[in-house]
């Protein structure tokens, strides 16, 4: 007589893995067959199978039963009941709180806060934006190559198979002893406990059986069968359990036919987005000839050479994005936000014509800076700032030569050690380096030596795996270790230095010593070179990589052995700060604008003055608009940057004078906290638009505008163009608080939606006069045909400002005043009444 | 008829002057005598002195958010409207104050 009873499911996240795996381990001290069953979904399973239990797609709240058949069943459903009852209800803990959305707490654009928007959060790894369809592709490192191996006889696959498990198994049982982490052994238990699911099992023994594929097939089939399961569910968590089952099904492929072939993608034949779990560098360089609109990746942090690619070639590219290969879907319609780092899967028409409108505004940005391309790099007054390029191959270099670098301030060799079964040889360098110099027709290329560690693996380099690589033996530091590799480098180099202005950079330096060995390294080569009759440039001048704060204080005595110096401010900034930014529980931490580090650059460009040396900087800093007043200020000789910054800071450094930037840096270095300086910095900026209100590329006359969400992005859109706001998604924001408290349209036909917010730089008028009116929900149920958008500094708050804009609010009541300013003609024209009506700035 | 009013908006940047100016323009077509005070991001302007509260037949409060120095008004006859409504029809209200 069997036993059943029924209970109502108690946990909160549904019957996934981890509940399901308790449940079985109750069920398996039975000896009767157990069967679960759901009552809504109509679906039952094998007690003992984690898989099928979570096959159910139980949820909270679902009329569940047990019925319990066999030899021991009175027991079982005697122990079973209390377990439901009293145990298993703690045996899953609160969903895990979700990453909030906006990274870096930022604001969201607020027509990406409807309901219905499909929106995932990720790194802006590379700026633009872009909209095409999806396309995955499998990252490197998935799978060897399944379809070519050929069939054994079913008792053969069978064996394979049987081998192939047990050799996962021993792997993972392995792995668990080994690791320290506590997730990463949870993970690697779920994954044991699924190899071992009966249901798993039966079905790769049928597929097998079936005589008809290979056991590697069967494999695949299978993982594909139960993630399918996990991925209808409704539940994200047993979503995500479904990349479990795939790289399980990934690992015995490897381990039946050993490591995977270099996946190689197929060519884009159409504007695509590609998205994968991660990428290699190879990979991508493959997929662009053109049609590679946006990359979104799973994994890739913010400076992963796939990264650092994708933003050499302008590609916008979103990294991080957990689970995003499953979240889309091949074909689908997707935007990239490179600026923002989102996800936007099915945009709604709002969504499009907002994406649309950024875009537009991009280009303008984009536009503005082109007329700076060709220009150099000097100030407002006249003192030469260089600004140069960090690149990572000769295609990358030609790139920026194209978009104006006056020199390539930092070329990173990595790249071209990475990928590949052996290092490149010298005359595959000394050819890369010559091309790169003659491609610069003069300017110089500052190629720096290899800088890996045990964190970046390069196989045939052995490396070895240490527990803090950015901390032990990278850079110069295995330069002993492999002494063939270093020779041919510098070789190529000083080869490469006869055909243009080429200069040698050692990373990494963190003492004097170090950089004499060097040196000396580098003269034996020149004199083996000069007695194989090679030419050479025999005054080549050799440079170091200003990262370890050792380094960065001892720059008078460096100065004697070193002819230059390049700030590495990525790398300098996490020692000094002693942040790693990888790391999201500290990244906030990691600020450039801490006094601590620019107190720290500050001393490293006055003693490189002093002792006669030329100074510059690469990393991120050098692409800081907002910084460009610093970066004159500590008087830096060169500025190394990512290609698409290069017009940008053309442009920033020529607003700058010198002088004020000096005190600007002398007040930088004065301030207390990161906070201070960035206030300080906004303040300048902001100080070129403190004489007036309202400018006249701030009007826009016959706006298409339709709504008054697009009116309001419009105007705040406007504003950011003027370089007014800095921020426009938190002023968008600021202006809407205010707007549903209660409408702005105050009749007439006028509106004057307004906000006061910290992103606002400096206090404006945006002026839109629209070439069909616009429903506002105004105080008299009128349409709007002109509207005037008030951004008030939330920070200076200037005193004037608002006085003219109250003055301004009073001659708006005006008929006579409305009337002209709707005939107005010209942007000018509404400047011109506006200026004149309460004396405006 | 003598009137002081006083304006206030949330964020005092634009409506607490728009209804100030309805309010004065409206009186004054129609007669009054009016003064009015505006709360708002520059603070108070054009104050009420206790002279001209006392002289007044009727206090106007059109503000969406807590009148500062209230206790000034105290026991005189108070008018509470919308700012939105002192912008939209100030007529409706000076004829809604009777007298």
């Amino acid at each position: 007589m069997a036993q059943e009873f029924a209970f109502t499911f108690p946990l909160p996240n549904g019957l996934h893995a981890r509940p399901a795996s308790s449940l079985c381990r109750a069920v398996s001290r039975f000896g009767s067959g157990i069967v679960f069953s759901n009552r809504r979904t109509g679906l039952s399973a094998n007690g003992r199978s984690i898989l099928a239990l979570v096959a159910t797609l139980t949820k909270h709240g679902d009329e569940c039963s047990l019925r319990i058949d066999g030899e021991d069943e009175e027991a079982a459903a005697e122990s079973l009941r209390r377990f439901i009852t009293d145990d298993f209800p703690n045996c899953d803990e609160a969903l895990p709180a979700r990453p909030a959305p906006p990274p870096g707490g930022r604001v969201l654009p607020r027509v990406l806060r409807e309901p219905s928007a499909r929106v995932r959060a990720g790194f802006p790894a590379s700026g633009g934006i872009a909209r095409a369809p999806v396309l995955t592709v499998r990252g490197s490192g998935a799978y060897p190559d399944v379809d070519s191996q050929t069939k054994g006889t079913t008792a053969a696959e069978l064996a394979k198979l049987q081998s192939a498990l047990a050799v996962v198994e021993t792997a993972l049982r392995g792995r668990m002893n080994d690791t320290r982490n506590a997730t990463q052994f949870a993970i690697l238990g779920a994954h044991l406990s699924i190899l071992s699911d009966p249901e798993l099992r039966t079905r790769l023994e049928a597929e097998v059986r079936s005589g008809e594929v290979t056991a590697g097939r069967a494999a695949l089939a299978t993982a594909d069968h139960f993630a399918a399961i996990l991925r209808a569910s409704e539940s994200e968590l047993l979503q995500e359990r479904a990349l479990d089952l795939e790289d399980l099904g990934a690992q015995i492929v490897r381990a039946l036919y050993g490591p995977p072939v270099d996946a190689r993608p197929a060519d884009l034949r159409e504007d695509a987005i590609v998205v994968a779990g991660a990428l290699a560098p190879s990979q991508l360089i493959a997929l662009e000839k053109g049609h590679l609109r946006g990359i979104v990746l799973a994994q890739g942090g913010r400076t992963s050479h796939t990264v650092i690619l994708a933003r050499a070639l302008g590609i916008p590219c979103v990294t991080g994005v957990s689970g995003i290969e499953r979240w889309l879907a091949d074909g689908e319609d997707v935007v990239v936000d490179g600026e923002r780092g989102l996800v936007v899967a099915r945009p709604s028409p709002a969504v499009r014509r907002f994406y649309e409108l950024e875009a537009g505004k991009l280009a303008a940005f984009k536009a503005r800076a082109e007329a700076f391309r060709a220009a150099r790099g000097t100030t407002k007054d006249g003192t030469r700032l260089e600004v140069a390029a960090n690149v990572g191959s000769l295609a990358e270099a030609r790139l920026a030569f194209e978009a104006g670098a006056e020199g390539i301030g930092l070329f990173r060799t990595e790249l071209l050690f990475m990928d590949r079964a052996e290092p490149p040889s010298e005359d595959e360098q000394a050819q890369i380096y010559s091309e790169t110099a003659r491609a610069a027709a003069g300017r110089p290329v500052i190629v720096r030596t290899l800088d890996v560690g045990g964190d970046k693996p390069i196989p045939y380099l052995d490396l070895p795996h240490e527990h803090n690589p950015v901390l032990g033996c990278r850079a110069v530091r295995m330069y002993d270790d492999h002494p063939e590799i270093v020779e041919a480098q510098i070789r190529a180099i000083l080869r490469a230095s006869a055909t243009g202005n080429v200069k040698l950079m050692f990373p990494m330096i963190s003492s004097l010593e170090e950089i004499r060995t060097l040196r000396t390294l580098v003269r034996r080569f020149m004199g083996e070179l000069a007695s194989g009759g090679i030419a050479y440039n025999p005054r080549l001048e050799i440079g170091i990589m200003v990262e370890v704060p050792s380094a960065a204080l001892t720059v008078d005595t460096l100065a004697r052995e070193a002819d230059f110096f390049s700030i590495g401010s990525n790398d300098l900034a996490q020692y000094v700060l002693a942040v790693d930014r990888g790391n999201e529980k500290v990244a906030r931490l990691y600020n450039f604008l801490h006094p601590g580090f620019l107190r720290v650059l500050a001393q490293v460009t006055a003693d490189a003055r002093v002792a006669g040396k030329w100074v510059g900087l690469c990393g991120e800093l050098g692409g800081s608009e907002l910084a460009a007043p610093l970066l004159v200020g500590l008087g830096l000789d060169e500025i190394s940057m990512s290609t698409p910054s290069l017009a940008t800071m053309k442009a920033a450094v020529a607003r700058c004078d010198t002088a004020e930037c000096r005190d600007l840096v002398a007040a930088a270095l004065a301030s207390e906290t990161a906070a201070d300086v960035e206030a300080l910095l906004r303040r300048f900026a902001a100080a070129r638009h403190a004489g007036s209100l309202v400018a006249p590329e701030a009007v826009r006359l016959g706006s298409v505008s339709r709504t008054r969400a697009e009116a309001i992005r419009e105007m705040v859109d406007l504003l950011h163009l003027a370089g007014r706001v800095d921020d426009p998604d938190a002023v968008e924001d600021a202006v809407w608080q205010r707007e549903e408290v209660y409408s702005t349209g105050v009749g007439f036909g006028i509106a004057v939606p307004h906000c006061t917010s910290s992103a606002v730089l400096a206090t404006s008028i945006a002026v839109a006069q629209f070439a069909s009116a616009v429903d506002w929900d105004s105080l008299d149920g009128q349409p709007v045909e002109m509207a005037f958008l008030v951004a008030v500094d939330a920070s200076a708050a200037g005193e004037e400002h608002l006085k003219t804009i109250a003055g301004l609010s009073r001659r708006l009541m005006d008929d006579e005043f409305r009337a002209s300013l709707l005939a107005a003609g010209s942007a000018a024209e509404v400047v011109t009444l506006l200026r004149d009506a309460v004396v405006v700035p | 008829m003598r009137i002081v009013a006083v304006t206030a908006c949330p964020t005092g940047v634009a409506h607490t002057y728009m209804a100030a100016e309805r309010l004065e323009k409206a009186a004054r077509r129609l007669g009054h005598l009016i003064k009015v005070e505006t709360q708002g991001s520059m603070g108070i302007e054009n104050e009420l002195t206790v002279e001209e509260i006392e002289r007044a037949d009727v206090v106007i409060f059109a503000a969406e958010v807590a009148v500062r120095n209230r206790e000034r008004f105290e026991g005189r006859r108070i008018v509470e409207v919308g700012i939105q409504a002192a912008i939209k029809d100030p007529d409706r209200i000076l004829a809604g104050l009777g007298g």
